[in-house]
């Protein structure tokens, strides 16, 4: 998680943005759904609709995920 | 905001869906509001596809956006996904599938998706209705759809 956010940071963006943002680089994702309570949850997530991630970005990513432990959250797949 | 066409659909929709499965039952009347208000802004933000589901907040989230959408002008711009829930995984794939061909056919709902289906249930599906869209698992951390790939090719031809 620490490197996740150090990549982020490096690219001026949040960690919040990354994981939208990588999940809208597979192209067979048509859309990223982003959980909201209030408003201000969406001006960080929304405007990750318009970052790219490059070929080298996600490859270093995958690499940063080989060693990574999941963390679990709160998620909507159980409910 | 940037649009894609969802999956088999012909429906225009912003790469980012408002998923209101955060929507809590034990909300007080400002966390309401918050969350109206970010339906509302999520709206100017250019997104048009709301995600919900019965089961989010014990209804409180289906309600909660019908009371935000139901006023506004540019309602029918706006594209609600929303599920019945674990009703359907204990009724018969054939069953659900030609139920909701049939609400398709009365006009009750545009287009039927499936929710963390894995591509061998939604072929099995697939056999008995339509399937136009699929809402898998898929983030930083849960990545095993990426083996299954739903590509086009194993898609139902049942399309339509």
């Amino acid at each position: 998680m620490e490197q996740l956010k150090e990549f982020a940071q490096q690219r001026d963006i949040t960690l919040p943005q990354l994981a939208v943002a990588w999940t809208l680089a597979n192209p067979a994702v048509h859309v990223a759904i982003v959980g909201a309570r209030r408003p201000g949850h969406l001006t960080e997530t929304a405007a990750a609709a318009d970052l790219t991630l490059s070929e080298p970005d996600l490859k270093e990513i995958d690499e940063i995920l080989i060693d990574a432990v999941p963390v679990w959250g709160p998620h909507p797949e159980g409910m | 905001m940037r649009y894609a066409r969802l999956g088999q659909t012909d429906l225009q929709v912003s790469a980012i869906a408002f998923g209101t499965w955060a929507f809590g039952g034990d909300w007080g009347t400002a966390d309401l509001e918050e969350g109206q208000d970010a339906i509302e802004y999520a709206l100017s933000l250019g997104i048009n596809l709301f995600d919900t589901a019965q089961g989010y907040g014990f209804g409180l989230a289906e309600e909660l956006l019908g009371r935000a959408l139901r006023e506004r002008a540019d309602r029918e711009d706006v594209i609600i996904a929303t599920k019945g829930g674990l009703r359907m995984l204990h009724t018969p794939p054939q069953e659900t599938a030609q139920a909701l061909a049939d609400l398709v056919a009365e006009g009750k709902i545009r287009h039927v998706g499936l929710s963390n289906y894995d591509a061998d249930q939604m072929e099995t599906f697939g056999r008995f209705g339509p399937v136009h869209t699929l809402q898998p698992p898929y983030h930083l951390f849960r990545r095993e759809i990426e083996n299954t790939r739903p590509s086009t090719a194993t898609w139902p031809s049942w399309s339509s």
